[in-house]
């Protein structure tokens, strides 16, 4: 098959299907989706297509190209996973904003122009918003307002970026931009791109929604947001030398926060910054070798975060809770979970035989052969510090640390174990059959992952990690506590900037209380007094009047207010319809 | 059946250290990429001195500047009541 169709399209129909059945029905639907998804994409071939006409322009939906392929594998075999471990949600809302989310995310990979790419990204921002507000409590609405906030304003960066640089350039061409040649608009571009990156410090947004987010909502979340991002900085920026230097920065930054949180899902949302800073570093830097381990990194971390994020996400379906000073000891009761989370642990440690060792260790290697020795270095503190937090402090809390909590466990149903067996073997299998990854990436790669020296260099780091936990185990017992981050400075910022334009409202309006009471109440009474003879005398003759009039007029209106909130649009509607003639026609 | 103790674990993960830098000293990499690393044993030390280092120095700050309420965001909040349904809005 030579055809292209575009995966969205698939999701899309869904999306509306879903809308129209009940939702014990509506839930077996989004796995069609996603399988007709895998079949497209794995029957594509490079080239260019689906150019569609909008108004002046053509909007380029299908740039197929071994840097697109990439991402669009691990996104059809992420939404399979992710659809058959929601298998059991019955709130279609919830499967229909999931579907969007995904369509997004297919668009922004496949677009070839900046507009089509714009498009697609509000359309992933406004769907993923619902995933955090659908677990409908009062947290998560007020998490997913602030990160529907925070999503918004890095669109307006990206949409400012790519209007001024149509101004400048005549045309929305996406393509890799020169690091030497960056103008203005394309760092515009480039903030908006490291908004949904998580790029320092613009990532706080990330830790804050997505332990909000439903429980299958954030094994979404996880996987398409940030990689998107990903994909449009390895596309555009590539070799722009701060993004090396953020992104090892992210790696250290997110293992530190990873370090201290209690909550077991915030603790894997420092994680993706943890991980993304990896792929941020490696197209920062730029050559063949490290953007292959960005890619690689990418494809094999959306798989392995996706499965963390199901075992915590099985934990917290289990106990109601995800956070680990509630929890500990449950390893009798839930081996299974603990057994699948750790399949993604030690491929996220990078433990040889699992896909994080042969996917971390090009990007590392990259950059060390690139002579960027400090970078390589903070990557290696950061490779400690995920197996530290996430590899051994998480599910030692959890399931062992204490006697068993004896907290009440509800029953995971089985699609859940599912999707984890699924995505637990194809993290197992890349990473014994590396090649199998290799094949896709978009440069050629001469890189070895299982030379003796690369396994015993990877077993001491890990190993001797180990020792230092074991070392340090009483003094990282999780508490209930939330660290502040940046979006603390943020409010703080919010605050003051409240505080100090109420100051001086407050000192005029003291003021004036002062004068008014001094000054004021003799003048205001002989002024009353006057006014007093001047209404009397001249006003009610006018009023009279005129009040007549008005009341004809009100109740004219009272007749158009009906009070149905219906009529309400519908004449909103026609007030529109006859504005927009009047400016389209006039 | 094999009785396995927790000590039986503790000396096996030791062993495992000690196997690993003995190790060490007949593998070496053939390019280092930081000076130290042409050393035996410099991964062993490395790993094991970030995890503890990183411990201290994050529990550290939490313990001073970081660490908040954990429902910091939840202030000047007098109309919503803090409940977490989550758990029964996920199966119907």
């Amino acid at each position: 098959m030579n055809e292209f169709i575009h995966p969205s399209v698939f999701f899309i129909i869904c999306a509306v299907i879903v809308w129209f059945l009940p939702g014990k029905i509506a839930r077996f639907i989004p796995p069609l989706a996603a399988i007709l998804g895998i079949i497209s994409v794995f029957s594509m071939k490079e080239g260019t297509y689906a150019e569609v006409k909008y108004l002046t322009f053509i909007l380029h939906m299908g740039r197929v190209d071994s840097l697109s392929m990439v991402f669009a594998n691990v996104f059809a075999i992420q939404a399979l996973i992710g659809f058959i471990y929601a298998l059991h949600v019955e709130d279609r809302w919830q499967h229909m904003a999931a579907l969007m989310y995904i369509s997004g995310a297919f668009g922004c990979v496949f677009a070839g122009d900046y507009a089509t790419l714009f498009i697609f990204w509000e359309l992933m921002s406004i769907s993923s918003t619902f995933l955090v507000w659908l677990r409908r409590n009062p947290v998560s609405s007020r998490a997913g307002y602030r990160y529907f906030l925070f999503h918004t304003i890095g669109g307006l960066f990206l949409l400012a970026g790519l209007l001024l640089r149509y101004k400048a350039v005549g045309n929305f061409t996406f393509e890799a931009i020169a690091p030497s040649s960056l103008q203005f608009f394309d760092y515009l571009i480039l903030i908006g791109f490291c908004v949904n990156a998580a790029v320092l410090p613009l990532h706080a947004w990330l830790p804050d929604a997505y332990p909000e987010a439903t429980i299958t909502g954030a094994v979404f979340m996880s996987a398409f947001t940030t990689k998107t991002a990903v994909y449009v900085l390895a596309r555009g920026f590539s070799g722009v030398e701060i993004l090396g230097i953020m992104g090892t920065l992210m790696t250290i930054y997110g293992v530190f926060y990873a370090t201290i949180e209690n909550n077991a899902r915030r603790i894997l949302a420092y994680h993706i910054v943890s991980q993304v800073g990896y792929m941020v570093a490696g197209i920062g830097i730029g050559t063949a070798m490290t953007i292959n381990g960005s890619c690689a990194h990418a494809y094999a971390h959306i798989l392995y975060k996706g499965q963390l994020f199901m075992g915590a996400g099985a934990l917290l379906y289990a106990a109601g809770t995800a956070h680990l000073s509630e929890l500990g000891g449950l390893f009798r009761r839930l081996p299974w979970v603990f057994f699948l989370y750790m399949i993604g642990a030690v491929s996220i440690s990078g433990f040889p035989l699992f896909s994080g060792f042969i996917s971390k260790t090009i990007t590392i290697a990259g950059v060390a052969e690139a002579h960027h020795t400090w970078l390589a270095l903070g990557l290696e503190i950061a490779a400690v510090g995920t197996f530290l937090s996430v590899g051994i402090k998480l599910p030692y809390f959890a399931f062992f640390a204490k006697p068993d909590s004896g907290i009440p466990l509800k029953k995971i149903p089985w699609n859940m174990y599912a999707a984890m067996g699924i995505a637990g073997f194809l993290c197992f299998l890349i990473g014994i059959k590396p090649d199998l990854l290799y094949g896709l990436l978009p440069h050629e790669l001469e890189y070895e992952p299982y030379t003796k020296w690369h396994v015993l260099q990877s077993m001491m780091i890990l190993c001797f990690t180990g020792l230092g936990f074991y070392i340090m185990r009483k003094k990282l017992t999780p508490e209930a506590k939330r660290n502040a981050d940046f979006d603390y400075l943020y409010r703080v910022i919010g605050k003051s900037v409240v505080a100090i334009a109420r100051k001086p409202i407050e000192l005029i309006d003291n003021l004036w209380s002062e004068f008014y009471a001094k000054v004021g109440l003799k003048g205001m009474l002989k002024m009353a007094g006057i006014m007093a003879w001047f209404d009397k005398a001249a006003i009610d003759g006018v009023v009279d009047g005129t009040a007549l009039g008005v009341k004809r007029i009100g109740n004219s209106a009272s007749n158009v207010q009906t009070g149905n909130l219906q009529n309400y649009l519908a004449l909103a509607m026609i007030i529109g319809v006859v504005i927009f003639a009047a400016v389209w026609f006039g | 059946m094999l009785n396995i103790t927790e000590s039986h674990l503790k000396k096996a993960f030791f062993l495992i250290l000690v196997i690993l830098v003995v190790l060490n000293f007949f593998e070496t990499p053939h390019s280092p990429h930081f000076v130290l690393d042409k050393y035996p044993g410099f991964w062993a030390i490395f790993g094991c001195g970030v995890a503890i280092i990183l411990a201290k120095v994050a529990k550290g700050s939490a313990h001073t500047f970081l660490g908040k309420d954990e429902d910091v965001y939840m202030e000047n909040n007098k109309t919503m009541p803090i409940v977490d349904d989550s758990h029964h809005q996920e199966h119907h």
